[in-house]
């Protein structure tokens, strides 16, 4: 086992990596409130995770997207573990979103010199809100459906682009996709 | 001829010269290709629209009863939906009420506040948008309190031989004004 690693080591760098992710010393040593981005990164793996498996049995379309949730969440072997979690961490996400922008905010994480890492953090944010917004109409049910509807108006109100942003994410000319 | 020994080398310079050049344009070539068709695919909605409203036959006139309640119909249509073809669809609905012999009253379904869908309540005598609690009267009069900016948006209604024909078109939502979309 030993000499496997080793040769494994030895192509990879991998006891450095492992090392360093998980005994990173931290400036003025650790504290709890530091866990959010780490409970981010893990919950964006499990929706990665559970998606890919989700996606395999999913059908996006207006005539299957529903039926094909129903199969996964009625039908399939597990299939309402994998949706439950999927469902869950992504409401999860978007609580620890929250939580890790107030550390953020209060500890003045986002001051010289991390500004970029806060640009990044606010593309990210802006990311997992799409990623929910998106994720929301999937199982195409009438929640998701009116959800949506409202959404995209109210995109649709933006001053000047508004509209063209509407179409855009709708991909088409008119909202009334019937339900 | 020249001095040989000269550093940079004239010859060598200006072929780093065309490398960095060559290196750049083809760099910049092969970014710049692919995110601009990338682009032009992404906005091509734009180029849509969703075509001028014509009349769609949507209930016979026999199905209303004079002065009863307002009932919903769909209305259907050909759905051209990118390379989709769907003949005889639902693209929306109404909602129909007899005011007389030969009156009805046709109203889009759709909620001028953010596209939900109204539902006519008999409690109410009226509309009700479930999403943000608009309220309409039977005649699509904006309720007190409503979010809605404007009356529900009614359609014109064309009877022909016992048919109940609609000008089915949609409208752009949390404005005061009733325009088409485009």
């Amino acid at each position: 086992m030993k000499t496997l690693l080793d040769w494994l080591d030895d192509r990879t760098g991998i006891r450095s990596l492992a090392n360093e992710a998980l005994y990173e010393a931290v400036p003025g040593g650790a504290r709890w409130r530091y866990v959010w981005g780490s409970t981010l990164t893990f919950t964006f793996m499990i929706q990665v995770i559970t998606g890919i498996f989700l996606w395999m049995a999913y059908s996006p379309s207006s005539t299957t997207a529903w039926e094909s949730v129903y199969f996964i969440q009625h039908e399939m072997l597990g299939g309402w573990l994998v949706r439950g979690i999927h469902h869950y961490t992504a409401q999860a996400m978007n609580i620890l979103l929250v939580l890790h922008l107030m550390q953020v905010i209060i500890d003045g994480a986002y001051k010289a010199p991390r500004e970029v890492n806060f640009w990044f953090g606010m593309i990210l944010l802006m990311i997992v809100m799409g990623l929910s917004l998106t994720g929301y109409l999937l199982p195409w049910d009438q929640k998701g459906y009116w959800a949506t509807q409202v959404a995209t108006n109210i995109m649709g109100h933006t001053p000047l682009v508004g509209p063209a942003i509407q179409k855009i994410l709708v991909g088409a000319p008119n909202t009334a996709i019937t339900p | 001829m020249k001095e040989i020994n000269q550093f940079p080398p004239p010859s060598a310079n200006r072929r780093e010269f065309f490398k960095k050049v060559g290196t750049g344009f083809l760099g910049t070539f092969i970014t710049v290709v692919p995110v601009l068709a990338g682009l032009a695919v992404l906005v091509d909605p734009l180029r849509r629209s969703s075509g001028a409203a014509n009349g769609t036959k949507v209930a016979s006139l026999d199905a209303l009863e004079i002065g009863g309640t307002p009932m919903k119909f769909p209305v259907l249509k050909d759905r051209i939906d990118a390379w989709n073809k769907t003949p005889n669809v639902p693209v929306g609905s109404v909602y129909l009420q007899r005011v007389s012999e030969t009156e009805v009253r046709a109203f889009n379904t759709i909620c001028p506040h953010l596209g939900c869908s109204v539902d006519y309540r008999k409690e109410h005598e009226g509309y009700y948008c479930p999403c943000h609690d608009s309220k309409f009267s039977e005649e699509g009069a904006r309720g007190d309190g409503s979010p809605s900016p404007r009356d529900l948006d009614s359609l014109s209604v064309e009877i022909r031989d016992n048919e109940v024909w609609v000008e089915f078109t949609n409208f752009k939502t949390g404005i005061t004004s009733k325009t088409p979309q485009a």
